[in-house]
C-alpha cells in the first residue's frame, strides 16, 4: 500500500512537471500564431487584433494559469487553428492512432512470441540463426526509410494498397483496416524484432532454470513444461518493456502518420507544432506523456504484484 | 488469386506447426496467434485491387489535391494563398477576377467609374441567392463592405464613403483616386450578420457556383454544385479538395489516381508521364528573391549588393531547381503585370553569372578575398531550400561563403520577416492584388513590411509620384522607373516567377489559370 | 568458435568498411559533392557514378561517403557527450540518494515521457541553428535512458560488501562513487554506449527527414533520404543508397554489441 502511495505521488509529481516542461518549452521558441494565420501581408493592426482575440498577448503566467485550470475542469481550450474545441479535434484523430497502435500491437504480439518461442526451442540450429538475422535486421531499419520502402514496393510496385488513398475508419472500417495494415507493419517490424530477441533470451534463460529439469525428470513433455511454465515466466520478466514499447510505437506513429498521410494524433501534433498552436499542442505533448508515464506506473504496479521482491525504483 | 496465395505462404511461413506440439493448451495459443497474424495481413490484402481508381465513375467528382492546410474559409481573416483560391468558388464579390486578370461584374450587374477613379457606382444584380437559400439584399452587400473596413483588409481603409443610393444602387467614394479599387470590390459579399464572431471559418455563405458542405480537420472539404446560380452553373456535382502535405505525396495520390489535378513544381512535373494528362503551365505570380538585408554589414554597401547580383545566375537557378519551369525576373514584380513590367531590367546584371565583374565590385567596396555570411531559409518550402543550394555554388566563385541555416515557417515569419534579423534569405513575394502596388510598396523606406531594410529618398520619391498618377501611361512610366531604381540599387538580388502547372487527368478539361489565386472548379468538367 | 566471436567480426567488417569510406572522403572523393550537373540528372548506377547521381546531378557515391562522416560525427559526440553528462547524473543520483535523487528523476521522467521529435523540434528551433545543435537535441533525447542505467547500476553496487569495506575504511564519496563503483558500471555502458551509436545514428536519420540536423548542402544520410523522397519512384537509387548505408552501419554495431555483450556479459 504505501508503494502503491508512493508510486501516485511520483505519478502526479512527474505530470505536473510536464505541465510546466510543455508551457515552458512552446513559450520560448519563437513563432506567433497571428502572424502564421495572416501570413505576410498583414496590416500591424489587424495582427494586433487577432492576438488580441487569441489571448495570445496575455501574460505568460496567466495563460498558463488559464490552461491549467481548463485542463482540470476538463476543458483543454480551443485551437488556434482550427478554431474548435481542442477535445473535439483530439477526439476525433484519437481512435485513428489508437486503432494504428492496436493493429500495431497484435501484429508486434502475434509475430514475436511465436518467433521467439521457435528461436528458444531451436537453439543452436541454422534456423535460429536465421531469426537473429531478421531481428537483427528489424532493429536496423529506420521507420520512415521501411515506411517509403514500403509504400513504393508494395503500393506503387505491386499495387497491394494505394498509398495515399486514406479510407476514414467512420466511412469504411473494413477499407480502413486495410489501409492501414502496411502503415501498422512499417512500425511493427523493429519492435517485433526488439521482443523476439527478449522472449527468447528470456526463455532460454528460464529453459536453464532447475525447475525445468526437474519437471522433465519427473516425466513432463518438453512442451507441456514450454507452455504451461516457462513461456509464462518468461512473458512475466518481458512486462517491463511495455511502457518503453508503447512510446517507442507512438514515436513511429508520428512519422508513419507523416509519410502514409494518415490523419491521427501524430500529424495533428507536428502540424499543430508548426502552426504554433499552443492550446492544441501543449494538450497534445500532455496527453502523450500522460500515456506513456500512466503506462508505466500500471507496469511498475503489475511488477509488484506478480514479483514483491522486485523493487525497481524504491531504493 | 494473388490474396489466396499470399496467405498461403503467410501460413507457410509462420511456425503453425511448432514442432507437433502435443499439449493443447500450447497448440492452441500458438495457432490462435498465427491465425491472428493471418488475419490481419489478410485484412490488408484482400480488396486491395478496387481500392484504386473506383472513385469519380460518374465522372462528375473532381478530387483536387492541395499542398497546404485550409482551415479558415473566412474571406475577411483567411489570407493565405491557398485559402484564397478555394474559397473563390463559395464566394463572389461585386465584381470577379476573370483569367486574364480583369474583372467582370458579379453581384453587381453592371459598374461605372468616375473619370477621377474616386467614384465607383456599382448596380446590384437581381434574383441573387445565397447558399442558405436568402436572397441577397443591399443590406447584406453594406454589411460586408463594413466589415471589410471593420477587418482592416489592405485598400478599405481608402474608403471615404459608401452608400445605397436605392436598393439596387451603391456609391462607393474614395479619398484618394484609385483604379486598384476594383480588385477591392471583389471581396466577398456576405449574409447580412454572418460574420459577427467569425462563424464563416468554418461554415462560409457565399453566393458562388459552389457551395461548401463538409470539412474534416487536415483531410479535406467537399464542394457542392450550387444549383440556384444566377450565371453558367458548374458542370461538377461534387469537388473534394484534399489536403496532402509533400510533393511527393501529391504524385503518389495522382499517379494511384486518388486524386483528378494538383498544382506540380518543375521537379514533380518532370516525374510525370505527359501522354496521359493535361499539363497547364502558369506563373505563380510571386517573385522569388535572394533578399538582402541592407541594414547590416556587408550588405549596407551598395557595391556587394550589385556583386551578388553578378554572380547569381538566375537561369542556372531555373534549370537546375525547377526543370526550366520558370521565368527569370529581374525586378521587384512580377512579368504578369505586363503593363507595368519593365522588361528591359531581365538581363540588366547580365545573361550568365559575371563572375570577374562581381569580383571588382567586391574589391572595391574592400572585400577582395570575398567574405562569409548566412542566410536563413524556410525549410517548409523545399524549392527555396533547393535554390539556397545552388547559390552557394555560385557564389563561392567569387569567393563569396554562404551558409545555410535553415529555419521553421513560424520562426521565420517572427525573426526575418517581422524581426529583420538576418543577413540573407530567400523567399517568394506575392501580391495581395494584382496590382504594382502590391509588389512595390514594400521597398518605401518607412514601410512596415520593408523587412530588407531597402533604404533610398530617391525611390520614395519615385513610388509616391507613381501611386498619385491618374494618368495610366505616365502611371505605367513611373512604375517602370521605381523598378529600375530598385534592380540598380541592388534591393536585393531578384531571380524569378516560378511556374506552378497545373497538372490534371485526361478525365477532365477546362482548368483554366488566372493572374491571382484563384482555382476556377466551375469551368472543370468531364472530358467526354 | 568462442561465443559471439562471428558477430563480433562480421560487425568489425562492417563498421570498418563504413567508418574507412568516411575516412578516405576526408582525403578523396570521385566527384566534388557539391558540384551539380544537370545534363547527368537523376542516372541510375553506372561504372562513372557508382550509386547514381541525384536530381541535382550529384554523384551520390561520393555524398554518401562524405555523409557518412557527418553522420558518425553526429553519432559519436552525441553519444560521448550524452555518456558523460549520464554517468555523472546517474552516480549522483544513485550514490547520494535522497533529495536530489528524486529531483533527478523527476526530470528524467518527464523528459522521457516527451516525444523525442519534439524534444529535438523545441532545441533546433531555440538555439541558433548550425550543423551540431542537433547533437545537443539528441544527446538530450538519450540522457533518460543512460542516467536510468547509471543510477540503477550504481544502487546495486552501492551496498555490496567490498564498498561497505571501503566505507568502514573512511575512503571518501567521491572516490568511492568513481573508483569503486563506477568500474563495475563499466562493462554495462560499454554495450549501452554501442546501442546508442545506432540510436543515434537512426534518430540523425529521422530528424534530418523532418529538415532539422545537418545544414544543406553538406549531405547527411538522413538529409539524402528527405531529400531523395521526392524523386523516390523515378530515382529510387537516390533513398537506396543513404538507407542501405544505414541499414548497414547499424547491422554492424548491432552486431559487435552483441559480440561485446555475449562475451563479457
Amino acid at each position: 500500500m504505501r508503494y502503491l502511495i508512493r508510486k501516485t505521488l511520483v505519478l502526479l509529481a512527474t505530470m505536473f512537471t510536464i505541465t510546466l516542461l510543455t508551457f515552458a518549452a512552446f513559450h520560448i521558441i519563437p513563432g506567433d500564431p497571428a502572424m502564421l494565420i495572416l501570413g505576410t501581408e498583414a496590416s500591424p493592426e489587424k495582427l494586433e487584433q487577432l492576438r488580441h482575440t487569441l489571448g495570445t498577448d496575455l501574460p505568460l503566467l496567466v495563460q498558463y494559469r488559464n490552461w491549467v485550470a481548463g485542463l482540470l475542469s476538463g476543458n483543454p481550450g480551443t485551437s488556434i487553428r482550427y478554431s474548435m474545441p481542442v477535445a473535439d479535434l483530439v477526439g476525433s484523430r484519437l481512435p485513428v492512432t489508437v486503432l494504428l497502435g492496436l493493429m500495431t500491437i497484435i501484429l508486434v504480439i502475434a509475430a514475436s512470441i511465436p518467433l521467439g518461442v521457435f528461436a528458444a526451442r531451436k537453439k543452436d540450429t541454422v534456423v535460429e540463426q536465421f531469426i537473429n538475422f531478421f531481428t537483427m535486421l528489424g532493429i536496423s531499419f529506420p521507420g520512415f526509410f521501411l515506411s517509403i520502402l514500403f509504400m513504393w514496393i508494395f503500393g506503387l510496385v505491386l499495387h497491394l494498397f494505394s498509398p495515399g488513398n486514406y479510407v476514414s475508419y467512420k466511412d469504411n472500417f473494413g477499407g480502413f483496416m486495410q489501409f492501414m495494415f502496411f502503415p501498422a507493419l512499417s512500425i511493427a517490424i523493429p519492435e517485433i524484432a526488439i521482443l523476439t530477441k527478449y522472449i527468447r533470451t528470456a526463455m532460454i534463460d528460464e529453459l536453464g532454470r532447475g525447475y525445468v529439469r526437474t519437471a522433465r525428470g519427473v516425466g513432463n513433455s518438453v512442451n507441456g513444461i514450454l507452455y504451461r511454465h516457462v513461456l509464462k515466466n518468461a512473458i512475466v520478466s518481458v512486462i517491463p518493456l511495455i511502457g518503453m514499447m508503447i512510446g517507442s510505437i507512438f514515436s513511429g506513429s508520428i512519422i508513419v502518420e507523416q509519410v502514409y498521410g494518415i490523419p491521427g494524433i501524430g500529424r495533428l501534433l507536428i502540424s499543430s507544432v508548426t502552426s504554433r498552436d499552443f492550446p492544441l499542442t501543449q494538450t497534445l505533448v500532455l496527453y502523450v506523456a500522460m500515456v506513456i508515464v500512466v503506462t508505466n506506473y500500471i507496469v511498475d504496479i503489475l511488477i509488484q504484484l506478480i514479483d514483491p521482491r522486485i523493487r525497481l525504483s524504491s531504493e | 488469386m494473388k490474396k489466396v496465395s499470399a496467405n498461403q505462404s503467410l501460413r507457410a511461413a509462420l511456425p503453425v506447426n511448432l514442432s507437433g506440439a502435443h499439449n493443447r493448451k500450447g497448440r492452441l495459443f500458438t495457432k490462435l496467434a498465427a491465425l491472428m497474424l493471418v488475419l490481419v495481413m489478410a485484412a490488408g490484402l484482400t480488396a486491395c485491387g478496387n481500392a484504386a481508381g473506383q472513385n469519380n465513375a460518374a465522372g462528375a467528382e473532381f478530387v483536387y489535391g492541395l499542398p497546404t492546410e485550409v482551415n479558415n474559409f473566412d474571406p475577411f481573416t483567411a489570407t493565405t494563398a491557398d485559402a484564397k483560391s478555394i474559397y473563390f468558388n463559395i464566394y463572389e464579390g461585386l465584381v470577379k477576377v476573370t483569367s486574364d486578370g480583369t474583372f467582370a461584374p458579379a453581384i453587381a450587374e453592371s459598374y461605372t467609374v468616375s473619370d477621377d477613379a474616386q467614384i465607383y457606382t456599382f448596380v446590384l444584380r437581381d434574383g441573387v441567392k445565397f447558399h442558405n437559400g436568402q436572397a441577397l439584399t443591399m443590406d447584406d452587400v453594406l454589411y460586408s463592405i463594413q466589415l471589410a473596413i471593420d477587418s482592416s483588409l489592405n485598400g478599405f481603409d481608402n474608403i471615404e464613403s459608401y452608400e445605397a443610393q436605392d436598393d439596387k444602387t451603391l456609391v462607393i467614394t474614395l479619398k484618394e483616386g484609385s483604379t486598384d479599387f476594383l480588385a477591392m470590390a471583389s471581396q466577398a459579399i456576405v449574409p447580412k450578420d454572418s460574420d459577427n464572431n467569425g462563424e464563416l471559418a468554418l461554415a462560409p455563405i457565399g453566393t458562388g457556383p459552389f457551395k461548401f458542405t463538409e470539412y474534416e480537420v487536415q483531410d479535406h472539404v467537399t464542394l457542392t454544385r450550387n444549383d440556384d446560380y444566377y450565371g453558367t452553373p458548374a458542370k461538377l456535382q461534387t469537388v473534394v479538395v484534399k489536403f496532402i502535405a509533400s510533393s511527393s505525396d501529391l504524385l503518389v495520390n495522382f499517379q494511384s489516381g486518388a486524386i483528378d489535378g494538383f498544382t506540380a513544381n518543375g521537379g514533380i512535373t518532370e516525374q510525370l508521364d505527359k501522354e496521359t494528362m493535361t499539363i497547364n503551365v502558369s506563373n505563380s505570380n510571386a517573385v522569388q528573391l535572394l533578399a538582402l538585408n541592407n541594414a547590416v554589414k556587408p550588405f549596407d554597401d551598395v557595391r556587394v549588393r550589385q556583386a551578388l547580383c553578378y554572380a547569381v545566375d538566375a537561369n542556372e537557378i531555373i534549370d537546375t531547381v525547377n526543370y526550366g519551369y520558370g521565368v527569370k525576373v529581374g525586378s521587384a514584380l512580377i512579368p504578369g503585370l505586363s503593363a507595368y513590367y519593365d522588361d528591359s531590367l531581365v538581363n540588366y546584371y547580365g545573361e550568365g553569372a559575371e563572375v570577374e565583374k562581381a569580383k571588382e565590385l567586391l574589391a572595391e567596396a574592400g572585400y577582395p578575398d570575398g567574405f562569409s555570411f548566412t542566410i536563413k531559409v524556410p525549410s517548409n518550402y523545399q524549392v527555396h531550400v533547393d535554390s539556397a543550394q545552388v547559390i552557394v555554388n555560385q557564389l563561392k566563385k567569387i569567393g563569396v561563403e554562404m551558409k545555410i541555416e535553415q529555419v521553421d515557417w513560424a520562426t521565420w515569419l517572427e525573426k526575418v520577416y517581422s524581426g529583420r534579423d538576418y543577413e540573407a534569405t530567400i523567399i517568394s513575394l506575392d501580391g495581395a492584388i494584382a496590382s504594382p502596388t502590391a509588389f512595390l510598396s514594400r521597398y518605401v523606406s518607412d514601410a512596415h513590411n520593408n523587412f530588407v531594410n531597402f533604404n533610398s529618398p530617391e525611390y520614395d520619391e519615385a513610388y509616391d509620384a507613381a501611386v498619385a498618377q491618374t494618368d495610366q501611361d505616365q502611371r505605367i512610366a513611373d512604375f517602370k522607373k521605381a523598378q529600375q531604381i530598385l534592380t540598380q540599387e541592388a534591393a536585393s538580388v531578384y531571380i524569378e516567377d516560378i511556374s506552378y502547372n497545373l497538372v490534371y487527368s485526361k478525365k477532365f478539361t477546362g482548368f483554366a489559370g488566372y493572374p491571382l489565386y484563384a482555382t476556377d472548379f466551375a469551368a472543370i468538367s468531364p472530358a467526354e | 568458435m568462442k561465443d559471439g566471436k562471428i558477430e563480433f567480426r562480421i560487425g568489425c567488417i562492417l563498421t570498418g568498411i563504413i567508418a574507412g569510406l568516411a575516412v578516405i572522403s576526408l582525403f578523396y572523393t570521385p566527384y566534388d559533392i557539391n558540384e551539380m550537373n544537370t545534363a547527368v540528372r537523376m542516372q541510375a548506377p553506372s561504372l562513372q557514378h557508382l550509386f547514381g547521381t541525384d536530381n541535382f546531378g550529384r554523384d551520390i557515391f561520393s555524398r554518401a561517403i562524405v555523409g557518412a562522416r557527418f553522420t558518425l560525427t553526429v553519432a559519436i559526440s552525441t553519444v560521448l557527450s550524452c555518456t558523460l553528462i549520464s554517468s555523472a547524473l546517474g552516480l549522483i543520483s544513485g550514490y547520494v540518494g535522497g533529495i536530489i535523487d528524486e529531483v533527478i528523476m523527476r526530470v528524467v521522467d518527464a523528459i522521457n515521457s516527451f516525444p523525442g521529435i519534439l524534444i529535438a523540434l523545441i532545441i533546433v528551433t531555440v538555439m541558433e541553428q548550425s550543423n551540431y545543435t542537433i547533437v545537443i537535441a539528441l544527446c538530450i533525447m538519450f540522457i533518460p535512458s543512460f542516467t536510468r542505467m547509471v543510477r540503477t547500476g550504481t544502487l546495486q553496487y552501492k551496498n555490496t560488501d567490498f564498498v561497505k569495506m571501503a566505507r568502514i575504511f573512511g575512503v571518501s564519496g567521491i572516490r568511492l562513487a568513481l573508483v569503486h563503483v563506477f568500474p563495475n558500471i563499466f562493462p554495462l555502458l560499454l554495450s549501452s554506449v554501442i546501442v546508442g551509436l545506432s540510436n543515434a545514428i537512426l534518430a540523425e536519420s529521422s530528424m534530418s527527414y523532418l529538415g532539422l540536423g545537418i545544414q544543406p548542402p553538406a549531405p547527411s544520410w538522413g538529409r539524402m533520404l528527405s531529400e531523395a523522397q521526392s524523386i523516390i519512384f523515378t530515382a529510387p537509387w537516390c533513398a537506396l543508397a543513404p538507407g542501405m548505408m544505414i541499414v548497414l552501419t547499424i547491422v554492424g554495431l548491432n552486431c559487435i554489441g552483441e559480440g561485446v555483450r555475449k562475451r563479457f556479459l
